[in-house]
């Protein structure tokens, strides 16, 4: 599904590389391309990858021995400021009026690139915009997971800002239940990143969910949301592997973040310039060989992203 | 034997089966039985008449209407319905749906036919509901239904889903789902539940202004199960287009309360909550709050259990039967299920009761501010209900439990002038009455009996007069009968700021010393002013010092939960500090360990298996410290857990020492870490240290072995010359070999005996000169062997200095290690050329000792020819002579 991640050509870093100021890099959460330092020699040593955590603190020495820094900047910094603009109105709003308002506005911004693909961008700034707004896990956490899972780090902010952008998609418009669920989607497989469990056991899930609840990195405020985790590999098919659900009685979220979780490669991700484009569109193409229930998962989904007036007016 | 594999439902109906059903039944694979057969396992029974018997754990379908929907489901009914349902698909959908077919949240597969889905909404919190009220109320109009019915449908079923998630039994979001079928306009609605029992809603059918209540008037048909492994609550209801009176209700698949079974989850994932209410949030507030205090659940529990009845048969649907003798029953009559629920959880765990015993008498072991201003309030608070049941409670003795507290009335008369406010104590000999007077006229007449409260500050007392005697400063408790509200009648409320006072009074000229003054002095104050025989005053007093103890001990409680909170978030974040420490260190030994495992080749190092220990043992004293962190993890969590405990029921107070030892294991923590750290520490310098050690040991033996190198050089050499100097001799004698051997014997009159004996004398020289020859190749083939030994020596020498170098390597990365590097490679390649020189010179001795055994051959030969010629010598002096 996401072969656009992993089949992209390597960055040319001659061609792209630009140089970045200390006063750019301390306003930066995350970073928007691979950042290089630059020795005397000319060598490029690589600081960053595209999405990581910026820690200004770590950076700063290298202002007593360079000027600038370097980057392949993937993102557009003006298309982040606006969403991050429509997406806090979102999380902001007092009614649902309000809500399906700005839940509107949101979606009509980001779908010309990420549905339509008539602009270019990439998926790192959809990421960097949900995590500018919803990320609110203990600093523990990415201590612990830059140490041990840095790939299973990098893959969570992509999965959960894909679930939490479908959820919202589907009609989830609520602040503070978009913040536990985008937060709450980090800790599918944290007891594979603990290393008590490998991804093939799948009673992996329940081990996440117990250490989630044990390490108190994330409050959950509804708290039924943990349910997910537990969930995340729950045949899609109907069969129920793990804990074996139905598809029947699975509700939208839980089948937005089942779907999300078996669509994205567990390879490292290359973010370019160019990913981004009709990126959701491709994640919820139809397939010939789609179970009639994914079909109409699909569609369902699909529906939302092409027709997209507000609840509001759909329901009157 | 009944047939397992089959399944029957028993057709108990009066009236005549509908056809439709029948099919529906036989589709469905069941057996259609009609009489009881005591073999079999009936696992649904069709009933119209209420009063048919059915084999117990039948799940009852009733076909009629019925007033009393709560009795119906308690005892094991799962389905109130219409007759109706057979003439339409969508409800025979339903009731193909209450036999164990399967359900569904698509909406599109629910119903396969006539459906058409108008769409889909989430309600993500309580303050977004009416919204969406209206607006599916407007597609319904739209779809020609009476949207007023749909309205008040949609609304009520928000109520009590938000009552639900409001009593923390279920969470937002809730998936809706609307549309049309056939007839009908149905939305179906579903949301996570949690704890979630069939009582809380059949507790909802007995109240007609409940919203349960209100959506089946509202409606045609309500239908409520859950889903049991995803654990989601389902609520559908649909509305025809013309309002029915034939309604049809299915509550199924909801597992009932068992308070027995559930208290282990209760108690670990969320403990009781009885007096419990905090951080009231905008966004998704939780209840989960009884709205009874501990003590009056205590009242409760003690009376249940003085009935000596079987706990395990309480349940929630008949804690009230047991309730009937109970000494207060406007109490029991506000029961509802949360309160049930906690009552039955309380007196199903004699833990819970032992701690609850155990804080009152801790709590009455010293007269604390805390205890008597509960105990203030307690008194303040009473009212002739609460001082009746108390005292029954106390006494226990029930039969007189309307009797008891009788009479506390007002008398009026005409000197009398009744002044609303209360007492004030300004002195031993006076007293304050503050507020305002109330001319209550000549006519009025002090009456025994009922009050009607017209409002807050009236009241008319119905009744018929009485004489209250001659003694009127005394109170005297006479019959209130049933359901009447005597806690706002004014002679009780005068008479109780009096005993407010009298109490005041005593604590300012602090006449009790302990709780046990406090009892008795209040037992005697009751004796005085009201009338009470001793052991009817001691059972109220004792009663309010011990509610009192609860309620003084929750305060407390409290109050140090607060303060534990911050404790309990310092601590947590130290915590959270010592797991990055650990993180960062178990990073930096992993680097270690990476590192040596890299640059040490040879698993035989003994500095490496060295190192490997320190780092195995460094590892296991980390895994302790993890494991330590655990404990102290847990520990908070279990600091946490009390602090939820102790907001509730009477559990063990946090005390100070606790937060101490806390702390002291987080000292213990930190040091033990800083002594890792030392440690560590200590293990860089020895590395480091005996790196350098290496270092300067490496090159040293470095530089003896060019030395001994140098030395081998010259030995070589020096055997090389002499070896050539050899072959130089070895030459000549060939040489000379070439010369004798062209000598041609001379005719032996020629041959001259000197010659011969010349000859002779060169042969001799010549052998000495083998001989020579042949001793000193045999020293050479020595040295050359010794060589070859030297030669070993300096390989194994060349591959230690590889070692070393290796070693050197995994404990640095210094401009030494290089030199080191370079210097063996140096040494390596001088010993491959000692090597080759040492191969060529054994290839130059091998010729050469080919060489000398030519020689022997040829000096064999000559020696022949020198004893033919000597024979033929002689031969020719003996033909001369």
């Amino acid at each position: 599904m996401l072969q656009n991640l992993n089949s992209q050509k390597p960055i040319e870093v001659s061609n792209e590389l630009k140089p970045i100021s200390f006063e750019s890099l301390e306003k930066m959460k995350t970073s928007h391309g691979d950042l290089y330092w630059k020795k005397g020699n000319g060598k490029l040593v690589k600081l960053l990858h595209s999405g990581d955590k910026l820690d200004y603190s770590k950076l700063e020495k290298f202002q007593k021995v360079t000027k600038s820094l370097y980057i392949v900047d993937v993102c557009d910094e003006e298309f982040i400021s606006s969403g991050k603009v429509f997406l806090q109105k979102l999380v902001d709003a007092k009614n649902e009026r309000e809500r399906l308002l700005f839940r509107h506005q949101f979606l009509d911004f980001i779908s010309d690139l990420y549905w339509h693909g008539n602009s270019d961008g990439s998926i790192l700034s959809l990421i960097i915009i949900f995590k500018d707004i919803f990320y609110s896990i203990s600093p523990e956490f990415e201590v612990e997971m830059e140490g041990h899972a840095l790939s299973t780090l990098r893959r969570s902010s992509l999965y959960s800002t894909l679930v939490t952008l479908t959820a919202i998609c589907s009609g989830y418009t609520h602040g503070s239940f978009l913040t536990d669920l985008y937060n709450v989607s980090f800790f599918n497989d944290f007891s594979c990143a603990r290393s008590l469990s490998k991804h093939e056991d799948i009673e992996h899930s329940k081990k996440s969910l117990k250490e989630f609840e044990q390490s108190n990195f994330y409050k959950l405020k509804n708290k039924s949301l943990s349910r997910l985790i537990t969930y995340h590999h729950e045949d899609f098919r109907g069969r129920g592997e793990n804990i074996g659900l139905i598809f029947d009685e699975l509700n939208k979220l839980e089948r937005i973040s089942i779907y999300i979780e078996q669509s994205i490669s567990y390879e490292e991700f290359a973010f370019s310039a160019n990913d981004g484009k009709s990126f959701i569109n491709e994640l919820f193409k139809i397939n010939d060989e789609d179970s009639f229930q994914l079909k109409r998962f699909k569609e369902e989904i699909r529906g939302e992203f092409l027709d997209l007036p507000p609840k509001e007016a759909k329901a009157s | 034997m009944s047939d397992t594999s089959k399944k029957y439902i028993l057709n108990l109906l009066e009236s005549v089966i509908p056809k439709q059903l029948t099919t529906v039944l036989e589709d469905m694979l069941f057996s259609i039985e009609v009489d009881i057969n005591n073999e079999l396992d009936y696992e649904f029974a069709l009933i119209d008449n209420i009063n048919t018997e059915c084999p117990p754990d039948t799940k009852k379908i009733y076909f009629g209407k019925l007033k009393d929907r709560k009795s119906f489901f308690e005892k094991g009914g799962i389905a109130i319905l219409s007759m109706d349902i057979v003439n339409s698909e969508t409800e025979l959908t339903y009731f193909k749906r209450l036999l164990g077919d399967n359900s569904t949240l698509d909406v599109v597969d629910s119903f396969q036919t006539k459906l058409r889905a108008l769409g889909s909404i989430k309600v993500t919190d309580h303050l977004n509901s009416g919204f969406y009220c209206d607006s599916i109320a407007v597609k319904a109009a739209e779809e020609g239904f009476k949207f007023l019915n749909i309205k008040k449908g949609i609304f009520n079923l928000f109520s009590l889903i938000s009552d639900i998630v409001f009593e923390d039994k279920g969470e937002f979001p809730v998936d809706v789902d609307f549309g049309v079928s056939g007839e009908s306009f149905f939305i179906q609605s579903h949301f996570p539940v949690e704890e979630f029992y069939s009582e809380l809603i059949w507790e909802l059918l007995s109240d007609e202004k409940s919203p349960l209540s209100l959506m089946i008037d509202s409606s045609k048909t309500i239908d409520i199960y859950t889903l049991k492994k995803t654990e989601k609550l389902v609520v559908t209801i649909s509305w025809g287009k013309q309002e029915s009176l034939n309604k049809s209700l299915y509550i199924h698949s909801i597992d009932a309360f068992r308070a027995a079974n559930r208290k282990t989850k209760i108690d670990q994932v969320r403990p009781l909550k009885l007096n419990y209410n905090k951080d009231l949030e905008l966004d998704l507030p939780k209840k989960k709050k009884s709205s009874l205090s501990l003590s009056k659940i205590s009242r409760v529990v003690t009376f249940l259990k003085q009935q000596e009845v079987d706990i395990g048969k309480i349940t929630i649907s008949n804690v009230t039967d047991y309730l009937g003798n109970y000494p207060n029953q406007a109490l029991v009559a506000n029961l509802g299920a949360l309160e049930k629920e906690e009552i039955l959880n309380i007196i199903q765990d004699q833990e819970i009761q032992n701690e609850v015993s155990s804080s009152i008498e801790k709590e009455k072991k010293k007269l604390s501010d805390d205890l008597l201003e509960s105990f203030m309030n307690k008194v303040e608070g009473l009212n002739l209900n609460n001082i009746n049941e108390i005292i029954s409670l106390g006494l226990q003795d029930y039969t007189e439990s309307t009797q008891r507290v009788s009479g506390w009335m007002d008398e009026v008369d005409d000197s009398v002038q009744i002044v609303k406010g209360s007492l004030e104590d300004i002195g031993e000999d006076s007293i304050l009455v503050k507020g305002s007077q109330e001319d209550i006229g000549e006519d009025s007449t002090l009456v025994n009996g009922s009050k009607e409260i017209l409002d807050e500050d009236s009241l008319t007392v119905r009744g018929e007069r009485e004489d209250i005697g001659e003694d009127k400063d005394k109170l005297e408790l006479k019959s209130l009968g049933d359901n009447q509200p005597a806690s706002e009648l004014p002679r009780w409320r005068t008479s109780k700021d009096l005993l407010v006072s009298q109490i005041k009074k005593k604590i300012a000229n602090k006449e009790f010393k302990n709780p046990e003054d406090l009892e008795s002095g209040f037992s005697k104050i009751l004796q005085d002013e009201m009338n009470l025989s001793e052991q009817e005053s001691m059972a109220l007093s004792s009663g309010v010092l011990n509610e009192s103890a609860i309620e003084s001990f929750q305060k407390r409680a409290e109050r140090e939960e607060e303060k534990n909170d911050g404790e309990s978030l310092r601590l947590k974040d130290a915590v959270a500090k010592k797991d990055i420490q650990i993180s960062r260190m178990m990073k930096l030994i992993d680097a270690m360990k990476k590192e040596l495992l890299v640059k040490s080749p040879k698993a035989e190092d003994v500095d490496k298996l060295k190192n490997d220990v320190e780092i195995k043992r460094l590892q296991t004293e980390i895994e302790n410290k993890n494991s330590q962190i655990e404990i102290l993890n847990k520990n908070v969590e279990i600091l946490n857990s009390k602090q939820m405990n102790d907001k509730s029921i009477t559990v063990e107070p946090i005390e100070a020492i606790e937060t101490k030892e806390y702390e002291a294991r987080i000292k213990s923590l930190e040091s033990t870490l800083s002594d890792t750290k030392e440690r560590n520490e200590i293990l860089n310098e020895k590395l480091e240290k005996e790196r350098e050690e290496f270092t300067i040991r490496v090159s040293e033996e470095t530089i003896q072995f060019r030395e001994k190198m140098m030395k081998s050089q010259k030995v070589i050499n020096t055997y090389q010359k002499e070896n050539k100097e050899l072959l130089l001799e070895i030459e000549k004698l060939k040489v000379a070999q070439e010369e004798l051997s062209n000598i041609e014997p001379e005719p032996l009159k020629a041959v001259d005996t000197n010659l011969i004996d010349e000859k002779v004398q060169e042969i001799e020289t010549l052998n000495l000169e083998l001989k020579k020859a042949a001793d000193q190749s045999k020293g050479f083939g020595l040295r050359i062997k010794q060589l070859e030994q030297k030669n070993k020596f300096l390989l194994a020498q060349v591959e230690q200095g590889n070692r070393v170098k290796n070693k050197n390597k995994s404990t640095g990365n210094s401009n030494g290690d290089n030199k080191l590097q370079h210097k063996v490679k140096h040494l390596e390649k001088l010993s491959n050329n000692f090597k080759s020189e040492a191969e060529s010179v054994k290839l130059e001795l091998a010729e050469k000792k080919k060489e000398i055994h030519k020689l022997k051959l040829d000096s064999s030969l000559l020696r022949t020819k020198v004893t033919d010629l000597e024979r033929k010598l002689a031969v020719n002096k003996k033909r001369a002579a």
